[in-house]
């Protein structure tokens, strides 16, 4: 008998610890560096996990209103989680099947927005 | 060769040495010296967290930096690698067109951040390496949504 695909996103850790650190903070809007730090993931890695949610909706993404120029440096694209996205992830951290706290110890958070593993 | 030749011959090597060992400790020290200050510009710069947090990565990677290299990196912040650059411009060519312009960007102000705080350019290679390597799960999520709609 087939088994039957679950419909939500596919929870592996480094996407429960992104939804994590979304959800430490719900409103604040982060950039990529700030959530891989937030994560603990190295920088780089978090674009498919952003990207997956973005396209389900749990996510939200625009660009930074600065002027480059003036500012000196390129804008960044920013990501909060839409207040649906917030309750589904929510459930879906709940009802993941290896959660994040079991590997608590394993797992060390990198300190600051460009990871330890820059 | 006499023993007085000899002797005198020795005596000159040992004070050669004597100075030789001597210049190395004073190299040495200027260099100690020369990271400490780094450390701690990179930290007055940003007080913060973040910039313990990179200023304990810049401190890492000036281990076994020459006098020369850490003078450098005391004179500018760590420059953008172009390596890393062409890493990332290589990752958004496999992305669906529509979304290319996009990553490219994105990659870019978070190297410009990197460099920014003080990453170095080898860690900015590795920033490029882990992005190409992510490259083709972004690719499916970027093109998951058609899938999903034509599934019954």
């Amino acid at each position: 008998m087939a088994r039957k695909k679950p419909s939500g996103p596919r929870m592996t850790l480094p996407t429960q610890l992104v939804l994590r650190a979304f959800l430490a903070e719900p409103t604040k809007e982060m950039y990529g560096l700030q959530i891989c730090a937030a994560a603990g993931l190295p920088s780089g890695t978090a674009h498919p996990i952003l990207a997956r949610f973005e396209k389900l909706g749990w996510l939200e993404s625009w660009w930074e209103d600065i002027n480059p120029e003036e500012e000196g440096r390129p804008r960044r694209r920013y990501y909060r989680l839409t207040q649906d996205g917030a309750e589904r992830a929510r459930i879906a951290l709940a009802q993941a099947t290896t959660p994040v706290s079991a590997v608590d110890g394993v797992l060390r958070p990198v300190p600051g927005p460009a990871g330890g593993t820059a | 060769m006499t023993i007085a030749q000899a002797m005198t011959t020795t005596s000159a090597l040992l004070v050669f040495a004597r100075g030789w060992v001597s210049a190395r400790r004073r190299n040495a020290e200027g260099e100690r010296e020369a990271r400490v200050v780094g450390v701690l510009k990179l930290v007055w710069s940003r007080p913060d967290s973040t910039g313990r947090a990179h200023a304990h990565d810049a401190l890492r990677e000036l281990e076994g930096a020459s006098v020369r290299q850490a003078a450098r990196r005391l004179r500018r912040p760590a420059s953008r690698s172009r390596s890393a650059s062409g890493l990332t411009r290589i990752a958004a060519r496999v992305l669906p067109a529509s979304e290319r312009d996009r990553y490219v960007q994105e990659y870019s102000a978070e190297l410009h951040e990197l460099a920014q705080t003080g990453v170095g350019r080898p860690r900015q290679v590795m920033y490029g390496i882990r992005v190409i390597t992510r490259t083709v799960p972004l690719r499916f999520a970027l093109r998951a949504p058609r899938r999903e709609r034509a599934a019954p």
